[in-house]
């Protein structure tokens, strides 16, 4: 799609369930890649009818320019799957793209997935026992969503933990201490598959 | 202008030639008459029979063009410049105390 | 979204924020002393964020929640009548339910602003970006701008109310964005020291509107029967007028806005490498912000071709259109995002556009599109082929062959079986 993305654009994609906090994290990922200095951000939240533990699609633009698009991201450079379960869904599957991207799961271990094609960049992160190690929940279930924050900047390098640490800070105060420790973690134990 | 300032009841209505000199909008304030003497409307005439009437002021509510005056204790006065003749005041008065009377009787 | 604390807000913030929250943020920082809120997606975060800041006490305002969007008009025709800054926010269903009370509002001068996250009109449900809703009641008699970025909205609203409020316009206006595309998309939008906006904004007169102003003291009674041979007609003629002459005030205000924040808005419309163009697109909204990048790329090209970005429809660029007539354009190109079921196009803007032609005596080739109904992704690509395709209508005279033009409009993304 050349005439649709500019060289200084990035775009990323989330997709994750409903209660999962895809929409968060693509809304705080905003926030950090301004504080990091990029000119303009957009994040593009997919809504319909949102429904707990449905798939739902999330879009991030970051970029050195003036953001004036309003069409629809369909050839993402990193994709962010919330939990390896999504990945059974053909309709996931098929908006991955299959070369020139970087796939990020949160996943235990995921050796030989064959759903996915060779020509990406595959990484994981142990988002959820992270989140269970902290005790990061909500209503029973571990949160990813600020977890895959610390993975988002190891793969991409778009993203310094210095930006990711200092918006937490600014959302959350003191309290923003386990997630800090969240992002660490994640940063430390994001894997290159492939 | 003050409410129920009978002298600045008699302001006449503006008569607008361009519309240049119209305000934006248009807006009817208290005044007697604003659309001419509807006195000369009347076939029959209400009469009050102070007699009869026990001043309960019902005639003064239901007078659709407010002509009735009314003071607590007194007998309502009607103003037959502008009473219509409707004769709404004599269905409601609940002591049949006022009686239409064909003009020039 | 971090939460600005009042004591914060005496220096420029950027804050990232949703396109509804910027209009939340308009209202707040105009100081709006009135709000009636009915709930409608794409719109809701609108009032609930204004709600917030009513209730966390950062906006001093009275919130009216009512039971329909009919209602909030008329209690807002109730509160801008006692000369309160007065506003709501709708969509969609809300807005066509509330048309009757636009009438009321705009032939009682009342400078009421209301912004609109445009949806699609049901049957069948659709709540993407359309603008059918504000299009199909353009002539009940307020101002129509439409802000295609996040940073627009915000900023219109300051603007809109020193419109509306000026003694020379007491018109409603609207301020029109795209659903989900602008209102839950979140960008930077900078907020101005309060400080600055209150010097822009003064507050509206203590006494009220000169010309309407409920006063127990002072009763009158508004809105009677004006008989057929009384000034009903001239009541009429004088709503044109001010919108007509509306379009000084316009030019005026977003000038002294440019020099106040440094933020320029053009005008009634957006000149964007028009000037030598010899193809031109005229259309409106964010999809038109979008066609910018489909220009810059043809330009590369060498290709002459410009964009037309329309801010305003009521009142209509006619000045703006007419001085674009006598250019060097051959080909035009005029899209909408909304339908005009059976008229001479079948979109109404390009119908509109089209009726001014006549006022040059150039000999131009038009082309009508209808593009993005119910939030149908247009893309920056498919842009380029509507360049293409006006740049094939200039050099051989051909309209396009496919399918999806239509009795003399192309219906972009028309599904053909092709
Ligand atoms: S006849 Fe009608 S207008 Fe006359 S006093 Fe009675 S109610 Fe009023
Ligand atoms: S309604 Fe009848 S009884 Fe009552 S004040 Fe009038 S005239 Fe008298």
């Amino acid at each position: 799609m050349p005439g649709n993305k500019k060289k200084s654009d990035y775009e990323i994609t989330f997709f994750s369930r409903g209660g999962q906090g895809g929409i968060t994290s693509c809304q705080l990922l905003a926030q950090m890649a301004f504080v990091e200095g990029f000119k303009d951000v957009m994040s593009i939240p997919q809504i319909g009818a949102e429904r707990r533990g449905a798939a739902i699609r999330a879009f991030l633009i970051i970029s050195g320019h003036e953001i004036r698009r309003v069409s629809a991201v369909t050839n993402p450079d990193i994709v962010m799957v919330f939990d390896e379960s999504l990945l059974n869904l053909p309709l996931i599957i098929n908006a991955i793209p299959r070369a020139k991207c970087k796939v990020l799961v949160n996943a235990e271990k995921l050796e030989n997935d064959t759903r996915l094609s060779k020509d990406i960049e595959l990484y994981t992160f142990p988002g959820t026992s992270i989140a269970l190690g902290l005790d990061l929940l909500l209503e029973g279930s571990p949160l990813v969503n600020v977890p895959i924050l610390g993975a988002f900047s190891k793969v991409s390098g778009l993203v310094s933990m210095k930006s990711i640490k200092s918006v937490l800070k600014e959302k959350w105060g003191s309290k923003a201490d386990k997630n800090i420790k969240a992002v660490e973690l994640s940063y430390d134990q994001t894997k290159r598959i492939y | 202008m003050k409410k129920d300032d009978p002298k600045s009841m008699e302001t006449k209505c503006p008569i607008y030639k361009s519309w240049r000199e119209l305000p934006l909008v248009p807006i009817s304030r208290g005044m007697k008459g604003s659309i001419g003497e509807t006195g000369d409307w009347r076939t029959y005439r209400p009469g009050i029979d102070e007699k009869e009437c026990n001043r309960c002021g019902i005639c003064y509510v239901y007078c659709p063009d407010g002509v009735i005056q009314f003071k607590e204790g007194s007998a309502p006065e009607i103003d037959y410049k502008y009473c219509k003749g409707c004769g709404i005041c004599k269905v409601k008065c609940p002591k049949k105390a006022i009686e239409m009377i064909r003009e020039r009787e | 979204m971090s939460k600005i604390k009042k004591s914060e807000m005496d220096k420029e913030q950027t804050i990232i924020m949703s396109g509804n929250y910027a209009s939340a943020w308009g209202a707040k920082c105009s100081r709006v002393k009135a709000i009636s809120a009915y709930p409608i997606t794409p719109q809701t975060t609108v009032v609930e964020k204004l709600a917030d800041f009513v209730d966390g006490g950062e906006l001093d305002a009275r919130y009216v929640k009512v039971e329909s969007e009919h209602s909030v008009m008329a209690s807002l025709v109730g509160s801008s009548m006692t000369g309160a800054r007065s506003f709501t926010a709708t969509s969609g269903q809300g807005l066509l339910y509330m048309t009757e009370m636009l009438h009321w509002v705009s032939s009682s001068r009342l400078p009421i602003v209301t912004t609109i996250a445009s949806r699609g009109i049901a049957p069948p449900w659709n709540i993407w970006a359309e603008y059918t809703d504000i299009l199909s009641i353009r002539d009940c008699g307020w101002i129509i701008q439409f802000a295609s970025t996040h940073q627009e909205i915000f900023d219109s609203v300051l603007m809109s109310y020193k419109i509306a409020e000026n003694q020379g316009v007491m018109l409603p206006y609207f301020i029109v964005y795209g659903g989900f595309t602008q209102s839950h998309t979140s960008k930077p939008v900078r907020i101005p020291p309060q400080k600055e906006i209150d010097a822009f904004l003064p507050p509206p007169p203590e006494k009220g509107w000169s010309h309407l102003n409920l006063d127990p003291e002072n009763p009158v009674t508004f809105g009677n029967l004006l008989m057929p041979q009384q000034e009903y007609l001239d009541f009429r003629f004088l709503i044109h007028d001010s919108m007509v002459k509306s379009k000084k005030i316009i030019q005026k205000t977003i000038k002294e806005f440019k020099k106040s924040f440094k933020r320029d808005y053009s005008g009634l419309a957006e000149n964007y490498k028009c000037n030598d163009a010899d193809v031109v697109l005229i259309s409106y909204g964010a999809l038109a912000e979008q066609s910018k990048i489909a220009v810059d790329e043809l330009r590369k090209e060498g290709k002459k071709v410009g964009l037309f970005k329309l801010r305003y429809i009521r009142p209509f660029p006619n000045e703006e259109l007419v001085k674009l007539f006598n250019s060097d354009v051959k080909v035009i190109g005029i899209a909408d995002q909304g339908t005009a079921f059976g008229n001479p196009t079948g979109g109404p803007i390009s119908t509109e556009v089209m009726s001014l032609l006549r006022q040059s005596n150039r000999k131009i080739k038009v082309l009508p599109y209808v593009w993005g109904l119910g939030g149908r992704d247009v893309t920056v690509d498919e842009q380029i082929r509507v360049f293409h395709q006006l740049i094939q209508l200039k050099n051989k005279n051909e309209y396009p062959t496919d399918d999806t033009f239509q009795h003399g409009t192309v219906w972009m993304g028309l599904k053909t079986g092709a």
